[in-house]
């Protein structure tokens, strides 16, 4: 995607191009907010207000500062970590809600089952330290490389990649201890 | 087959829900933006405070040394 043109036509007040840098990173944004184990609500509601304050503050925007990609999701953490700070969420509220808006997959079978990995998944995230919770799941926006999500996190690439290593350490950890549970 | 961590953290476990882009371009069109200052007049701007503070704490740090060297020059 051509982000140059898109900025200088956003910057223009053309509501249409910010649509389609809306159609381009909502899916993201999305996958990102249900990584940091947000309701589909919480998340709807963060994720528009993110893209509300990015069209109001468009023209703090400097591309030579981040991308516009990176810019956007520096919006979305600050938000996403202030609520998380805000309730001291309790990972439960969302998986309950956000039950409803796994995709589903082929079969019944394999859909009860890419479900229950999905809560399991979705459960053991919740369980991670926030600062590790929030740089897993920037790292998986195929987008951003290790150096955009240190700048997005704030922190250097080292200490991503530390947090990173953690993270999945810890994560691994707690889906086999869930594993071991329900074959008992 | 089971899908892997990896795949499933991948796949997001959310997706936009339906008229999602809608609601957005509507609360959008329904405020106007705020204009600030392009980000170019800003940078210049941001040196500009950087300089008056370099120039003020230079003058400060000169009127010091001085200060310092009349008294020393007097005893």
């Amino acid at each position: 995607m051509d982000y140059t043109d898109l900025t200088r036509r956003i910057r223009r007040g053309e509501a249409e191009a910010f649509a389609e840098l809306l159609r381009h990173l909502q899916r993201p944004v999305f996958g990102y907010l249900g990584r940091l184990g947000f309701s589909a609500a919480e998340a709807e509601d963060l994720a528009q207000e993110a893209f509300l304050r990015a069209w109001r503050g468009f023209e703090r925007f400097d591309p030579a500062r981040a991308p516009l990609p990176a810019w956007l999701f520096a919006i979305v953490r600050n938000l996403a970590m202030s609520a998380l700070a805000e309730h001291r969420r309790c990972r439960s509220t969302a998986l309950e809600e956000t039950a409803e808006m796994v995709d589903p997959a082929p079969g019944p079978e394999r859909e009860i089952e890419s479900a229950d990995r999905r809560e399991a998944l979705r459960a053991a995230l919740g369980r991670l330290p926030v600062a590790d919770r929030s740089a897993l799941a920037l790292c998986y926006y195929r987008g951003f490389d290790l150096a955009t999500v240190a700048r997005i996190e704030g922190c250097s690439e080292a200490a991503v990649k530390q947090r990173l290593y953690r993270a999945r350490k810890q994560l691994k950890r707690l889906l086999e201890e869930e594993h071991e549970a329900v074959d008992r | 087959m089971k899908p892997s961590i990896d795949d499933l953290l991948e796949q997001g476990l959310l997706e936009p829900p339906p008229g999602f882009e809608r609601r957005v371009m509507a609360r959008i069109a329904a405020e106007p933006r705020a204009k600030a200052p392009p980000a170019r007049i800003r940078r210049a701007l941001q040196w500009l405070a950087l300089l008056a503070g370099a120039a003020f704490g230079g003058a400060q740090l000169l009127a010091f040394a001085f200060g310092t060297w009349t008294v020393a020059v007097a005893y």
